[in-house]
């Protein structure tokens, strides 16, 4: 085992190397006959699905639906999940309130509130923004509350020292600033577990990427999937990248 | 000269632990008094209190401070310079003046004087991170100064430096203190710091903690480091009190 690192030359090259093995492996596998075609579709037939997605307006469309219904989502999910996060952060009471609650619901899967969402929102876009809310949730009030909890004591005496005494104060100046980065972090993790919850909270027929797919998998049209499920990856990476790239700015002060 | 703070009968606990009992100190305006001893006989304690950042169980604290606008009677360095990570370094000097209520022009105007106070005029817009440890607690002293404090409290303020940059500091400190004219009450373990520092050190012992030693200075300024002198003298009477008071 050598534990020297490698040259990033190298590590490019073993990951797209690594990629293109895994790929070819699957080509050969599909044109041999082992995979039938609706099994798992060769790669060779992808950039045709894609194609005809896109000649067909059906890529854009399913991507502004999703869109839409993964911002939505994630802004308002997100938005609560800080809030108590914060708050049971803030006040020992409050947590201690909340703290029964929270064991009860927090081990819902998101999933299992698609038959609530139907009932409550109907199937539309408001059910699917659901959906993505609540797999959005725990996330960022877990990080927002371990982040405010965890602020140094001896910052909120600076704040003391210096005549910041009120609570008002101290949030404002000490514990948000010296919480961004972990509530931050917590919304780089729900990034991605929000297109992940798109498929999901689309699947029952709001229009979007995952009921184009639920579709496609009706008729067998498995390269349709795997388009989409690449287009999923890709939007996730774009999306992680833009905000690791705006994180940065924000915490230009972090070494 | 007068004082500008009286303390009599100063007690304190923290639940059973009783920290100090019924200490009795008189600081004169415009003095440098060291307060010297082993760890945790209460020594920060009774820094905290004259920061008002604790309060006493019994006696009391008179405090003789100049009224007025724009400024705080007594300011805090710690031993770490607690800046805030996220401001830079003007805005961290800027912090104390916030809670005055100064227009935001003035608030810029008094921090930039006190950074070229402490000579970091140039270094106004880092981050704490990009500043060495020195300058650190240069900022720290800054935003203390920023706010034109009657009584600066110094905790072990030079206590993380390495020895060469803890010397300059000193010296900048002497300086500053000169310049103005601040009371200063500086808590240190250090006792060629002590001597070479103050006008005069107190030695607090013992838990609860009391007076052991109070003794003036008379050496003249500038001292010369580590000189055998009558500070040097005194430095020694310290440490037999302080070792033969713990039993080494």
């Amino acid at each position: 085992m050598s534990r020297a690192p490698l040259s990033r030359t190298t590590t490019i090259g073993l990951g797209a190397g690594g990629l293109l093995v895994f790929i070819l492996l699957w080509e050969t596998l599909a044109r041999s006959g082992l995979l039938p075609a609706f099994v798992a579709p060769a790669p060779s037939s992808l950039p045709g699905a894609f194609w005809r997605e896109y000649t067909g307006g059906f890529w854009l469309k399913a991507i502004l639906g999703s869109a839409s219904h993964y911002f939505a989502g994630l802004a308002a999910g997100s938005a609560l999940g800080i809030t108590f996060g914060v708050l049971a952060g803030l006040s020992r009471r409050y947590e201690a309130a909340q703290q029964w609650l929270v064991r009860v619901i927090r081990p819902i899967p998101g999933l299992a509130w698609i038959p609530f969402a139907i009932i409550w929102f109907g199937i539309s876009e408001t059910a699917a923004i659901f959906i993505i809310g609540v797999s959005v949730f725990w996330i960022t009030y877990f990080s927002a509350f371990a982040a405010v909890r965890g602020v140094d004591p001896d910052l909120l005496e600076v704040a003391e020292a210096f005549g910041h005494r009120s609570a008002f104060a101290k949030v404002v100046k000490i514990i948000l600033p010296a919480a961004a980065p972990g509530i931050l972090g917590g919304v780089r993790i729900a990034l991605g577990q929000g297109w992940m919850a798109v498929v999901a909270a689309e699947i029952f027929g709001v229009p979007g990427m995952g009921a184009r797919m639920q579709d496609a998998s009706g008729l067998l049209q498995t390269p349709v999937v795997i388009v989409y499920m690449l287009t999923i990856a890709a939007l996730y990476s774009l999306t992680d990248m833009v905000f690791g790239q705006v994180s940065k700015v924000i915490l230009q002060w972090q070494r | 000269m007068a004082a500008i703070a009286e303390i009599k009968g100063l007690s304190l606990a923290y639940g059973d632990n009783v920290v100090l009992q019924g200490l009795d100190l008189t600081l004169e305006r415009g003095s440098f008094v060291a307060i010297v001893g082993a760890s945790g006989v209460g020594k920060s304690t009774l820094l905290r209190v004259l920061a008002d950042l604790s309060k006493p169980s019994s006696g009391t604290v008179t405090t003789h401070f100049t009224e007025g606008r724009g400024h705080r009677p007594a300011a805090l360095v710690f031993q770490e310079a607690r800046l805030l990570p996220w401001r830079r370094v003007l805005s961290n000097i800027e912090f104390g003046l916030e809670s005055l209520g100064l227009p935001r022009a003035e608030r810029r105007d008094l921090a930039e004087k006190a950074l070229k106070l402490v000579g970091l005029a140039d270094f106004a817009k880092r981050w704490p991170y990009q500043l060495s440890g020195g300058q650190r607690q240069r900022v720290a002293l800054a935003r203390a100064l920023a706010l034109k404090p009657d009584l600066l409290l110094l905790d072990e303020p030079f206590g993380a430096l390495d020895a060469i940059t803890r010397a300059g500091m000193q010296d900048e400190l002497l300086r500053l203190w000169k310049e103005t004219g601040a009371s200063i009450l500086m808590v240190t373990h250090d006792l060629d710091e002590a001597v070479y520092l103050a006008d005069r050190v107190i030695l607090l012992g013992e838990s609860p903690a009391r007076i052991i030693s109070d003794l003036t200075v008379p050496e003249m300024r500038p001292r010369i480091r580590g000189a055998l002198t009558s500070a040097a003298g005194i430095r020694d009477e310290l440490e037999r009190t302080m070792t033969g008071g713990s039993g080494i």
